[in-house]
C-alpha cells in the first residue's frame, strides 16, 4: 500500500479553499515549486514591557508555499524573560510540539495525512513573561521547512525583533502597566491573533524585522542540524486543538 | 487432486447461522475528529499494511498522534545518540527532524482538505472523516441524495439514453445506522477501514433493514429476520447498509432484468452508467451501475457464472470473485450453491480489499468455509504492492483472447505493462483437454436452481411471502415472465437429475474437482503465480472465459485494461470498457489481488462515468 494518489490529484489542483478562520489557503501545492519556500519570515514584539507583565511574540511566515511542516527555534535571553509555558497558538488542522531550552523555544508543526499542505501567511504565537529589568531580541535561529514530497528548505537566523525593552516593576503602582502592543490589527488582537492575510500587514508595523525574500525560494538547502542542542531541551508538548 | 469438491454444498438445512469469526481490522487508526479525543483503542491487526503502518513507534500498528509525540522525544538525536530509534528515522539519514515528523504524519489517515464524494474511496472517506470535514451521516445523505436524484432518471440525453434502474430499496435506517458509525469514531477512533462507509448489497443477501427480493416482484415482501452472513461482517466492522442493488431476476443472467416492486408482467433493466444505452452487464448489474455511478462507496454481488466479473468489465470497475469456501453463502438466495460466491464490486482494487476483509470467516451454516482456516491473512490490504508484478510469472492460454479488435489492442498493451512491471507473460498456445473441458463445462444454474432456492425457502424466506416454490412464483405472475420457461424448465429437474449432476458423485462436482486439478496443474507446470484472461469484450462475453473461475473453485479479481478506441475494427463501442481477470490457487486472493493492485497502479486504466459528476 503507498501513499494515497488523493495528493497527487490535489497537486493539479487550484487553491481555492481557505483554512477556516486563518486565511492560510490550502490544497495547493504548486507542482513547479521544487522546495517549500516563504517570501520572509518577520517576528513581532514589543518595544517595551514592565518586568512581571506577559506579552506575545509572533513569527509570521509570510507568502508561503507548500509548507506541509516546520521547525522553528526561536532564540532570546533568558536571563529577562521566559516562555510561557503552553501558551503556544500555532496554526489549527496539524500537530504542534513545542520544546523549551534555556534562552529557546523550538516548535514543531507539522499537517496530518494527506491534509494539504500550507501556502500563505503562517504564523505562531508564542507568550513571554518579562522576568527582569533589560533588554532582549527574539532570534529565529533556525528554520526547516518541509513540503509534501519531504523536501526540506532550512536557514539560519532568518530574523530578529527589535530589541525588547523590559522596564523594573513598578512597585508602588497601584495597577500593572499595561504592555504595549503596538499592533495596528484588531483592537484587543494584541497582535497575538493567527490572522490571515489581512492581518499581515498589522504584523508589519509591529516593532519588528524580517528577512525580506530571504533565500528559501532559490532551493532547498542543508537540513540545518538540530543535533546536540535538543538533549538540553525539557520536552513539553501540545497539540493543536484540530489535532486532537 | 484438490479433495474440497464434496463439502462444496452449502448444508442450510439447521437454518443455524453461525457467528462469523470476524477477521476484520480492527485497528483504531487514530485520527480523531476535530472535536473528537485521541483513540486509544488497542488495534488487533494491521492496518492498511506497510505504508499505514509502517514506523510505528508505539507498538499498536498504526500511526497515529501518539507516534507523532514519540518521535518529537527523538528529535535532533542520531544514529550515535543513546536511545537511537531507528524507527523513527522515518528518512532513514541518520538523524531524527521535522523531515521524519512529517514523514511520520503522512502515514497517518487523516485528511483536511476538500472532501468530493464523486470516485472517493474508503481511505477518501475515513481521511476525511477523522479530519472532521464530512462524516458517516453526511456521505450516507449525499448518495441517498444522488440516488434519488440519479437512479430513476434518464440523465443520459443522447440516443438511447436510459435510467440506470440500479437500486431496488433505499435503508430507511442508513442514517441512522451512519449516526451510529459516527458516534463510534468520536469515542474510539476509526475502528475500521470500513466505518461509516455506506454499501449497496446485491438483493439477494438478506438484510433485516431492507426487503430481500432477488429481483423478484414476487418476493418484494421478502422481509427476513435475520441479515445474511455476509452482511453481519460489513455491519461488525461498521459499514451502513445503504440500498439493495438491482440483479437479474434470481440472479441468472447478464442484463439485469428485474421485476421487483413493478406491476405483474412488468420489468425493468439495469443500464451501465458509462453509456446508458448498453447493460450494466449481470447478473449483479444493479452493483456494478451504481458504484461506477457513485451512488454507494462500495458494492457486493454474487458470482456464479460471471455475474461478478461480467457487470465489473462493463462497468469499468474491479470485481472480486472468492474461492468457493471463503465468503459464506448463507442467507443469500442462490443460483447454484456448486459455484456461488459473494465478493466485492468496487472503484479500485484497493476498495475491495477492504470489503474482502470484511465478509470472511468460517460460518457452520455453510460448512464449505471451513476450508479456509488458516488460509486467510489477517488483512488483504497487505498485498497492495505497486511492485507485485516483478519477478512473477503470469500465463495467457491465448485461446482465450478471442478476435475482437479492441480486446486484442488493448492486451497487447497490458502485456507490455506486464512485462514492463517485470513480470514475465506465459503465452500457453495449447492446453490440456481437461483445460478445454473445463472451460466448457456447463453452469449449474439450471440443474441445482430448483434443490438450492427450496433450501432458502425453508431457511430464511420470510413466512409471509406466499410463493413458495418455482410453481409458485410462475403463478404470481410477478417475475420476468418473458422467462417463464426457463423457469419451468427449472422446475422440472427431478432430484435423481440433481444428484445426477451435483451430488458427491456427481458429474458437475466431479468437472469442477477435475477443473480445479487441472488448472493447478497447469500453473504448477508452467510456474504461474496466475493465469489472465479478457473477462469479457466490448459489453459482450468472449467464449466461455467466465466459467473458468467457478468451474474450479479458483479465485479471480479483475480489473480495468482499457476501453474502446474509434481506431478499432467495425464499429467498436467507442468508450466501452474492458477488464483484465487474473485466476489465482486456491484462497490465494492475496496473491491476484496484489497482481491487480500492481497492473491498476500501472495502468490506472479505470473509465469513470462522466454522466453522474456531482449532483448540481
Amino acid at each position: 500500500m503507498h501513499q494515497n494518489p488523493r495528493r497527487l490529484v490535489r497537486l493539479l489542483a487550484v487553491a481555492t479553499a481557505a483554512l477556516a478562520g486563518l486565511g492560510l489557503a490550502v490544497g495547493a501545492a504548486a507542482p513547479a515549486v521544487a522546495a517549500p519556500a516563504v517570501a520572509s519570515v518577520t517576528v513581532s514584539a514589543p518595544a517595551t514591557a514592565t518586568a512581571g507583565d506577559t506579552f506575545d511574540v509572533t513569527v509570521t511566515l509570510a507568502g508561503a508555499t507548500d509548507v506541509y511542516g516546520y521547525e522553528s527555534v526561536l532564540a532570546f535571553d533568558p536571563a529577562v524573560v521566559s516562555y510561557v509555558d503552553g501558551s503556544a497558538v500555532v496554526t489549527a488542522g496539524g500537530f504542534d510540539s513545542v520544546r523549551t531550552g534555556s534562552g529557546s523555544v523550538d516548535v514543531v508543526y507539522t499537517r496530518l495525512g494527506t491534509s494539504p499542505a500550507l501556502s500563505g501567511d503562517i504564523t505562531y504565537t508564542l507568550t513571554f513573561a518579562a522576568t527582569a529589568e533589560g533588554s532582549t531580541a527574539f532570534t529565529v535561529r533556525s528554520l526547516s521547512l518541509v513540503d509534501s514530497v519531504s523536501a526540506v528548505t532550512a536557514s539560519a537566523d532568518a530574523a530578529t525583533s527589535p530589541a525588547v525593552a523590559i522596564a523594573p516593576a513598578a512597585v508602588t503602582s497601584p495597577t500593572p502597566t499595561p504592555t504595549p502592543t503596538p499592533s495596528t490589527g484588531v483592537a484587543g488582537s494584541g497582535g497575538t491573533g493567527t490572522g490571515g492575510s489581512s492581518t499581515s500587514t498589522a504584523a508589519d508595523d509591529l516593532a519588528s524585522t524580517g528577512s525580506n525574500a530571504v533565500p528559501y525560494v532559490i532551493a532547498a538547502l542543508v537540513l540545518f542540524a538540530l543535533g546536540t542542542a535538543a538533549v538540553l531541551f525539557t520536552v513539553r508538548r501540545r497539540r493543536a486543538g484540530d489535532a486532537r | 487432486m484438490h479433495t474440497r469438491t464434496k463439502s462444496r454444498r452449502a448444508a442450510t438445512a439447521t437454518g443455524v447461522v453461525a457467528a462469523l469469526a470476524a477477521l476484520v481490522a480492527t485497528g483504531a487508526v487514530v485520527a480523531p475528529a476535530a472535536a473528537a479525543a485521541p483513540s486509544a483503542a488497542a488495534p488487533t491487526a494491521a492496518f492498511l499494511a506497510p505504508y499505514y503502518t509502517a514506523h510505528d513507534l508505539t507498538g499498536d500498528k498504526q500511526v497515529t498522534t501518539a507516534d507523532l509525540d514519540a518521535l518529537t522525544t527523538h528529535l535532533g538525536e542520531t544514529s550515535a545518540s543513546a536511545g537511537w530509534s531507528a524507527a523513527a528515522d522515518v528518512d532513514g539519514d541518520g538523524t531524527i527532524t521535522v523531515k521524519d515528523l512529517v514523514g511520520l504524519s503522512q502515514r497517518m489517515i487523516y485528511d483536511d482538505g476538500p472532501f468530493q464524494l464523486v470516485e472517493a474511496s474508503a481511505l477518501d472517506m475515513q481521511a476525511a472523516m477523522n479530519a472532521g470535514v464530512t462524516s458517516s451521516v453526511k456521505i450516507t445523505q449525499e448518495y441517498l441524495d444522488r440516488i434519488a436524484a440519479l437512479d430513476r432518471t434518464v440523465v443520459d440525453t443522447g440516443t438511447g439514453g436510459r435510467a440506470l434502474n440500479s437500486i431496488i430499496s433505499k435503508n430507511p435506517q442508513a442514517l441512522t445506522i451512519a449516526a451510529e458509525a459516527d458516534a463510534t469514531r468520536a469515542q474510539k477512533g476509526m475502528t475500521s477501514m470500513l466505518l461509516g462507509v455506506p454499501i449497496a448489497v446485491k438483493d439477494n443477501y438478506d438484510t433485516v433493514d431492507m426487503p430481500t427480493t432477488g429481483g423478484c416482484g414476487c418476493w418484494d415482501g421478502n422481509q427476513t429476520s435475520d441479515d445474511a452472513t455476509m452482511v453481519k461482517g460489513l455491519r461488525a466492522a461498521g459499514a451502513v447498509i445503504l440500498a439493495k442493488a438491482s440483479l437479474d431476476e434470481f440472479a441468472y443472467g447478464f442484463v439485469s432484468e428485474f421485476s421487483s416492486f413493478q406491476e405483474p408482467g412488468k420489468s425493468l433493466l439495469v443500464a451501465s452508467p458509462l453509456n446508458t444505452s448498453k447493460t450494466a452487464g449481470g447478473s449483479s448489474g444493479g452493483t456494478g451501475a451504481a458504484i461506477a455511478a457513485n451512488l454507494a462507496g462500495i458494492g457486493f454481488g454474487t458470482d456464479t457464472g460471471g455475474s461478478i466479473r461480467v457487470p465489473s468489465t462493463y462497468n469499468s470497475l474491479v470485481g472480486i470473485r472468492p474461492t468457493v469456501g471463503l465468503t459464506s453463502r448463507d442467507g443469500i438466495i442462490p443460483l447454484a450453491l456448486s459455484q456461488d460466491t459473494g465478493g466485492p464490486i468496487a472503484r479500485s482494487v484497493t476498495d475491495a480489499a477492504v470489503a474482502l476483509d470484511a465478509v470472511t470467516g468460517v460460518d457452520a451454516a455453510d460448512p464449505i468455509t471451513a476450508e479456509q482456516s488458516g488460509k486467510v491473512p489477517t488483512s488483504y490490504t497487505a498485498a497492495l504492492d505497486p511492485e507485485a508484478l516483478k519477478g512473477k510469472r503470469i500465463g495467457i492460454v491465448t485461446s482465450m483472447l478471442g478476435t475482437n479488435a479492441t480486446v486484442t489492442r488493448l492486451w497487447a498493451a497490458a502485456k507490455a505493462t506486464l512485462q514492463a512491471q517485470g513480470a514475465t507473460v506465459v503465452e500457453l498456445s495449447t492446453v490440456p483437454a481437461a483445460f478445454t473441458a473445463t472451460l466448457n463445462e456447463g453452469s449449474g444454474s439450471t440443474n441445482e436452481f430448483k434443490h438450492d432456492l427450496d433450501v432458502y425457502i425453508q431457511n430464511h424466506l420470510a413466512p409471509t411471502v406466499t410463493a413458495r416454490s418455482i410453481a409458485d412464483i410462475l403463478a404470481t405472475g410477478r417475475n420476468v415472465t418473458s422467462r417463464n420457461s426457463i423457469y419451468t424448465s427449472r422446475n422440472n429437474v427431478t432430484d435423481a437429475q440433481y444428484q445426477a449432476w451435483a451430488g458427491p458423485t456427481g458429474t458437475h462436482t466431479t468437472a469442477i474437482a477435475t477443473g480445479n486439478a487441472t488448472v493447478t496443474q497447469l500453473m504448477n507446470d508452467n510456474q504461474l503465480d496466475s493465469l489472465v484472461y479478457p473477462s469479457g469484450s466490448p459489453y459482450n462475453t468472449i467464449g466461455t472465459n467466465m466459467r473458468l473461475s467457478p468451474n474450479t473453485g479458483m479465485p479471480a479479481i479483475t480489473v480495468p485494461m482499457g476501453q474502446a478506441i474509434a481506431s478499432d475494427g467495425t464499429n467498436p463501442v467507442v468508450g466501452a470498457n474492458v477488464n483484465l481477470e487474473f485466476l489465482g490457487r486456491d484462497y490465494d486472493e492475496s496473491g491476484i489481488i496484489g497482481l491487480a493492485y500492481a497492473f491498476e497502479q500501472a495502468t490506472h486504466a479505470r473509465a469513470t462515468a462522466s454522466l453522474y459528476g456531482p449532483l448540481k
